[in-house]
């Protein structure tokens, strides 16, 4: 039975941020960008920082930032995503991202010396910020 | 018998002891309310989480390291319990179910304690304690929760464990809660099922299942499953947290509720005695002055 529609969920630990019926979803995964279209076949993907859109039934689009997590397609077009963090782009208050890239900065210079286990995780959370702060402001 | 003045000055202590029971009793319900809520979102995520793995594992036989039993002859155990007292029988029940589960114990146990009291109930029944985090409180996020998840990973890497399991204080109604234990690594849907499901969940889960097409794994299976099995046990040790916070919030409130109540009669009796005392005091003057009276006359 082809469906035009496609029942979206992300979900991280802390709450449930988006569940609809949607036409179509851009994921960043490693692999790259994949659009999800109804009736795609069953798939499971690791998802990457990036910029995560959603094309709403009334053909708007809806953008979330998102740092890490789970794409899973299930069979009869159904999309989870289960994130580590997302935000919907107008909800980040970039003021806050942009504090919140310079304090993992000025936490990396400090690790430089340190093991590269911590290194390596600030250099992460700076991306990840920095993704935010990109989001944010395209969509602003 | 007491004189007046003692009697007053125990009941104005026994009320601010009532004070201070009253508020800790409002604050913990504010708590707990909280806590159900934030286990109540998480839950989704962890369900969604668990679903994925079973719907995976029902299609192929899916192999990964975490997935195996490892190979070391001991268990260990993520024990989670409060930092503070003055919350009734909640750590008490914890602890008796923990010297239960070493009393019938299998292998060697080995622990993880989370919070004061896990620590000391681990003492207790004198098992090795490997870490001990003691500050997760109600306001302890997710992503907090990855340094205990990578401890653990990196434990059962060693092959050094056979099984890892948890035990917390599992929240079933503001009435009832009571320890349980699960097993988290490696995985096991059956045995975690319970775990995230409740009855009605569970059928709408079983029809699922049936109804499964081949999944396709982007960029392969191991990389995918490497991500996924440390998400699962991330989302179950964060629950677990929630769960436990809110059984400990609202065993307090209830402890606390009965303090207060306990508080309450206490005050009642003393106020008798007190109005007792002082009407002694009363006829004892008056019968002097009776008796003072007539030996002049």
């Amino acid at each position: 039975m082809a469906k035009k529609s496609i029942q979206f969920h992300i979900v991280t630990p802390e709450r449930k941020i988006f569940s609809q019926e949607v036409l179509e979803v851009t994921v960043p995964t490693t692999n790259g960008y994949v659009t999800i279209l109804p009736n795609h076949i069953p798939m499971v993907s690791i998802i990457s920082v990036g910029e995560l859109r959603v094309k709403l039934s009334d053909g708007e689009m809806h953008p979330f930032a998102i740092s890490s997590g789970i794409l899973e397609v299930q069979p009869s077009s159904k999309v989870v995503i289960l994130a580590d963090r997302s935000e919907f782009a107008t909800e980040i208050d970039i003021s806050r991202a942009e504090e919140a890239y310079k304090r993992a900065e000025e936490a990396m210079k400090v690790a430089h010396d340190a093991a590269d286990v911590d290194y390596a995780r600030f250099e992460a959370l700076m991306e990840k910020e920095l993704n935010r702060i990109h989001v944010a402001k395209r969509w602003k | 018998m007491a004189t007046g003045k003692e009697i007053k000055l125990k009941i104005r202590t026994v009320s601010n002891i009532k004070k201070i029971t009253k508020t800790m009793e409002m604050v913990s319900v504010s708590k707990m309310k909280k806590m159900i809520n934030r286990a109540t979102a998480s839950k989704e995520y962890a369900v969604k989480a668990l679903q994925l793995l079973a719907n995976l594992s029902l299609e192929r036989d899916i192999s990964h390291p975490l997935l195996e039993t490892g190979k070391g002859e001991k268990n260990l155990v993520v024990v989670y319990a409060s930092n503070k007292g003055l919350c009734g029988g909640f750590n008490a029940n914890l602890s008796k179910k923990l010297q239960e589960i070493t009393k019938n114990k299998k292998r060697e146990l080995e622990v993880i304690t989370i919070g004061k009291q896990a620590e000391r109930a681990a003492r207790r029944a004198e098992l090795n304690i490997v870490a001990s985090f003691i500050d997760f409180n109600e306001k302890t996020g997710s992503d907090q929760f990855f340094s205990l998840q990578k401890t653990i990973l990196n434990l059962f890497a060693t092959g050094q464990y056979h099984e890892v399991w948890m035990l917390y204080t599992e929240f079933q109604s503001a009435v009832s809660y009571v320890p349980v234990n699960y097993k988290i690594l490696p995985p096991d849907i059956n045995n975690l099922k319970h775990f995230f499901l409740d009855k009605e969940r569970e059928e709408r889960y079983e029809h699922k299942l049936k109804s499964l097409e081949r999944y396709k794994f982007e960029p392969s299976e191991q990389e995918v499953l490497s991500k996924i099995i440390p998400e699962i046990v991330h989302a179950c040790l964060y629950y677990a947290h929630l769960e436990s916070q809110a059984s400990e919030h609202s065993a307090r409130m209830f402890a606390m509720k009965n303090a207060s109540d306990n508080a309450g009669g206490l005050v009642d009796d003393l106020t008798l005695q007190y109005n007792k005392a002082r009407q002694a005091a009363i006829t004892q003057e008056i019968s002097e002055i009776v008796g003072g009276a007539e030996a002049l006359n």
